[in-house]
């Protein structure tokens, strides 16, 4: 199998991956895809640029988680709806079962050391995908709460101002 | 204010309660953490005018109390949330609903009705579980490693099995522990039944590593992390519980398999030295 085969096999499959979870997860159908979209454009990052064995498990499933949450918000505000429609598909397919598993094997075969840095790895991904979600949550109820205020000052300002007038 | 009046208002203020108990519990057992779903509630309970309202949310239960300007008696509802899975159309409805509901766009009665009917849906049909595990345990192994077909079609097979085992056991309610557990020494049996008929094609680690995905409490952890982040340490912890539980379920059910799978081994072993 040649490397544009394998491409494009991955880039399939990260979509058909997150579509799957889409539809466990009961995701309304008008969204699904572009849900999905979303997902498989973080599978396909984490695989190309922030690879796990450079950026370590917890720095390139943080950035991927990122990414999922940051286009989530663009798009809960463009459609709106809640940014949960459009960030589960994309963080279920980081689930780490494959280190959960051998994690468990590692212990069955008395290898705790080993079992050890599999925890470690599953701790890593977990605690990446919430912290990632946590920074761009942070970032826009911010963003959210400056322009509440403003407005609320600016409402303010003009029921002042109408007072003022009316006197 | 006439007698007639303050019984409508009263009546209006009542029912506003009941919709954002019902929005807040719609999204809590949907899966949305627990500020989302005190958020809504205010909003919902911002549309009442004057008066004093409290709402508290944790992840199992909702309070919600509103006193009166005039210090008539407070109204109170309480929630318990019994049960709870992840139904991301229940949460885009909820959520849905309240923003209509503020803007003006639905009345009270309008919006409880439409929170009823979606209540009352049916759950996923059978299949859409199926082609959900399928597409979902078929893709996986290509993430896992080396790209291999035999794999791919070892862990469709589960995956149609862990779907059928998701829907048989919506109707037998004997919690995720069990659920999860019965799942995962199912998938991990299936995948050494796979292994012995294809024994140099499928690998069984990637079969069983691929059917623990979906078990995975991906989205608990996700908000048991967000509810310790914003400060709710009680709802956090106790999501954090469960999501280990569920975990738990899972690995007990993936160690009985692995172990049942190796004495299968050894005797089979012992039986071929024997004879």
């Amino acid at each position: 199998m040649n490397g544009t085969t394998l491409l494009i096999i991955q880039i399939v499959a990260a979509f058909l991956l997150c579509l799957g979870y889409g539809m466990i997860n009961n995701i309304p159908k008008r969204y699904i895809m572009l849900a999905s979209g979303v997902g498989a454009c973080a599978r396909i990052l984490t695989y190309f640029v922030v690879k796990p064995d450079v950026w370590g498990f917890f720095l390139s499933t943080m950035l991927a988680t990122m990414f999922i949450t940051l286009m989530s918000h663009i798009f809960s505000r463009v459609f709106k709806t809640a940014t949960t429609v459009f960030i589960v598909p994309g963080i279920m397919s980081f689930a780490p079962g494959g280190a959960t598993y051998e994690a468990i094997t590692a212990f069955i075969n008395s290898e705790s050391e080993a079992g050890m840095a599999k925890l470690g790895e599953v701790a890593a991904v977990a605690v990446g995908i919430a912290l990632g979600i946590f920074i761009i949550d942070l970032i826009f109820t911010g963003v959210a709460n400056r322009r509440k205020k403003r407005l609320a000052k600016r409402a303010q300002n003009a029921a002042v101002a109408d007072e003022v007038f009316e006197d | 204010m006439s007698a007639e009046a303050v019984a409508q208002q009263n009546r209006d203020v009542k029912a506003v309660i009941e919709l954002a108990t019902m929005a807040g519990g719609m999204l809590l057992s949907s899966g949305a953490d627990t500020k989302r779903a005190e958020e809504t509630m205010e909003y919902i309970m911002g549309q009442v005018p004057g008066g004093n309202t409290v709402i508290t949310v944790i992840s199992s239960s909702i309070f919600i109390s509103y006193t009166p300007e005039d210090e008539g008696s407070p109204v109170s509802s309480i929630r318990k949330i019994k049960s709870w899975s992840t139904d991301i159309e229940k949460v885009h409805v909820a959520n849905d609903v309240s923003r209509r509901f503020c803007a003006g766009e639905i009345n009270v009665r309008e919006a409880i009705d439409i929170l009823r009917k979606t209540q009352d849906k049916k759950d996923i049909p059978l299949w859409m579980l199926i082609v959900g595990y399928v597409m979902v345990t078929a893709c996986t192994p290509l993430f896992l490693g080396e790209v291999q077909i035999m794999n791919c079609v070892a862990t469709a097979l589960c995956g149609v099995l862990m779907a059928l085992l998701v829907y048989a056991f919506r109707k037998v309610n004997i919690g995720a522990f069990f659920v999860n557990a019965i799942m995962s020494f199912a998938a991990v049996f299936i995948g050494f039944g796979a292994v012995l008929v294809f024994p140099n094609n499928i690998d069984l680690t990637i079969v069983a590593a691929t059917c623990i995905c979906p078990m995975f409490p991906g989205v608990t952890i996700v908000n048991a992390v967000r509810d310790i982040l914003h400060g709710d340490y009680i709802s956090g912890s106790g999501r954090l519980l469960e999501a280990l539980v569920r975990t738990l379920g899972f690995v007990m059910g993936a160690l009985a398999g692995s172990i049942a799978v190796t004495v299968i081994i050894f005797s089979t072993g012992l039986l071929g030295i024997i004879f």
